[in-house]
């Protein structure tokens, strides 16, 4: 009711190992079938409805409390699954009808799980990288909440044409590399009489020439495997490093 | 789920107010995500340390190349963080790592970065000079402003769909901690059903996409207690926790 004050709407599913659960009056309740559910809406005293709750089963039974959505029927859950039929197994199609506030709790509840999975299983920054700092640790971790959500954003604006998980990565790391942070807003430096002056400061310019990690991006699309090609800082011909070999 | 990003390469597209950004690649996507402000403040805090080690300063280009090899580290297999820069591959099968020649970032760089990283502001009086051991509030304040920066970036930026999915996450950790203590992590949680144990979070997220929208650290019991607004105290923890993580996008 809190919550339903501040504009919001809240749908949970009751936490069974409690000792407040009512068990002996759920238990009163007759479920005829999978699929089926009973609801129970608590009224303010104009004769509005408050919050409702349900109890849907499924292959076990999960109640719901909610101020949002209805006991009105929703789009049943649709799976595929393995199934005894004479002579061996096949994946059925099995359908099961449940309620409306069934339909949108599990259309989004799980959404963090994937956040952990993906980050912890997929992108592996704590398993890769042992640290005795806690804090370090943690930080480290929230970065990789930074990594994941930027691959969600690509997936969200991309669509199905979407780089996979691993390839984001990967592509946001040659990114990382070629930054141009720290040389963005600098000026030239004034001429100094010189015939060949220093070529200005950058990645790949140092001891050694370093090649470029940009890739080329094929027009079908994806991950190209040859470097993208440059123009060189001095004479301008085509190089994939940042200066040529011919002005080191 | 709207993504109103700042910065980046990005190009605008439509007009009016239906208008949207559209990123080129990867890294305007990170950007998109990543607190700017964060970025400043990890490149000034981690400076003054390299400094006080007497070690050359560093810049925010820098600490980009540094998130990439941390990227990078998780695509090899390796079994001392040392062996990422050997420039000869442990098989035939397997190129070298590299890393020198890979990102530009040489190993006695990376280990100076990783041993000075500071994401956080340590609050004056009090407290050790690293924030490791001492007070639960001194040990805090090393993840605080990372938490406050990911927040205050979502909330400015993000509109979401119109459901939000609050649960909690885990962040692996089996060294020191718990309240018991004065050192390491100062609130251990250790939950039978939980695949690990660590720190605990609170966390909002997009119901249409799953975009992390806001984050809220479990602490221990005196200090939530301590830091609980008036209006907090008068409600359920969980009726506390809800409102407190999707508060900004209320009404």
């Amino acid at each position: 009711m809190a919550l339903k004050g501040t504009g919001l709407r809240l749908i949970g599913v009751v936490k069974t190992a409690h000792r407040r659960l009512p068990m002996a009056s759920l238990a009163a309740q007759e479920l005829r079938a999978r699929g089926s559910w009973v609801s129970m809406v608590h009224t303010d005293t104009s004769g509005a409805p408050e919050f409702m709750a349900a109890m849907w089963a499924d292959r076990n039974w999960r109640v719901f409390v909610a101020t949002a959505g209805s006991a009105r029927p929703g789009a049943p859950c649709e799976r595929l699954r393995w199934c005894q039929i004479d002579g061996g197994a096949e994946r059925v199609a099995v359908s099961v009808p449940q309620p409306e506030v069934a339909e949108i709790y599990y259309g989004c509840c799980a959404h963090i799980y994937r956040h952990n999975r993906c980050r912890q299983d997929v992108l592996r920054l704590e398993h890769t990288l042992g640290t005795h700092d806690w804090s370090q640790r943690v930080n480290v971790s929230f970065l990789g909440f930074c990594f994941f959500d930027a691959w969600l954003l690509h997936s969200e604006a991309r669509g199905p044409a979407s780089l996979k998980q691993a390839a984001f990565y990967e592509d946001l790391a040659s990114g990382l590399i070629a930054n141009t942070f720290d040389s963005t807003g600098a000026r030239p430096r004034a001429a100094t009489g010189e015939n060949h002056p220093t070529p200005p400061l950058g990645y790949g310019v140092g001891v050694h020439l370093t090649p470029t990690t940009m890739r080329r991006h094929p027009s079908a699309g994806g991950a190209g495997v040859f470097l993208a090609q440059r123009r060189c800082c001095l004479c301008t011909t085509h190089t994939s490093t940042l200066v040529c070999s011919e002005c080191r | 789920m709207v993504f109103t990003g700042s910065w980046g390469r990005h190009h605008q597209r439509g007009r009016g107010r239906g208008r949207f950004w559209s990123y080129e690649d990867a890294l305007d996507y990170f950007f998109a995500v990543f607190p700017q402000d964060l970025l400043t403040r990890v490149t000034e805090l981690t400076t003054a340390k390299l400094e006080s080690r007497r070690l050359p300063p560093t810049s925010p280009g820098e600490i980009l190349k540094f998130f990439d090899n941390l990227i990078i580290a998780t695509r090899f297999q390796f079994g001392s963080r040392a062996d990422l820069w050997a420039t000869a591959p442990r098989s035939k099968h397997m190129p070298a790592p590299a890393f020198g020649a890979r990102t530009g970032m040489f190993r006695h760089c990376f280990d100076a970065l990783w041993s000075a990283l500071t994401f956080s502001r340590q609050p004056a009086g009090g407290g050790s000079a690293n924030g490791q051991s001492g007070g639960e509030r001194y040990r805090w304040a090393l993840i605080n402003d990372f938490i406050s920066s990911m927040n205050a970036h979502r909330e400015s930026h993000v509109a979401p769909g119109d459901t939000i999915c609050v649960d909690e996450s885990m962040i692996k950790w089996y060294g020191p901690g718990g309240p018991w203590i004065s050192i390491g992590l100062p609130m251990y949680v250790a939950i039978d059903r939980k695949p690990e144990n660590g720190c605990e979070i609170q966390n909002a997220a997009c119901g249409r996409n799953g975009v992390m929208l806001r984050l809220h650290l479990v602490t221990t019991a005196a200090d939530q207690y301590a830091n609980m607004s008036a209006e907090e105290s008068q409600v359920l923890h969980g009726t506390a926790v809800l409102q407190r993580l999707v508060s900004p996008w209320a009404g």
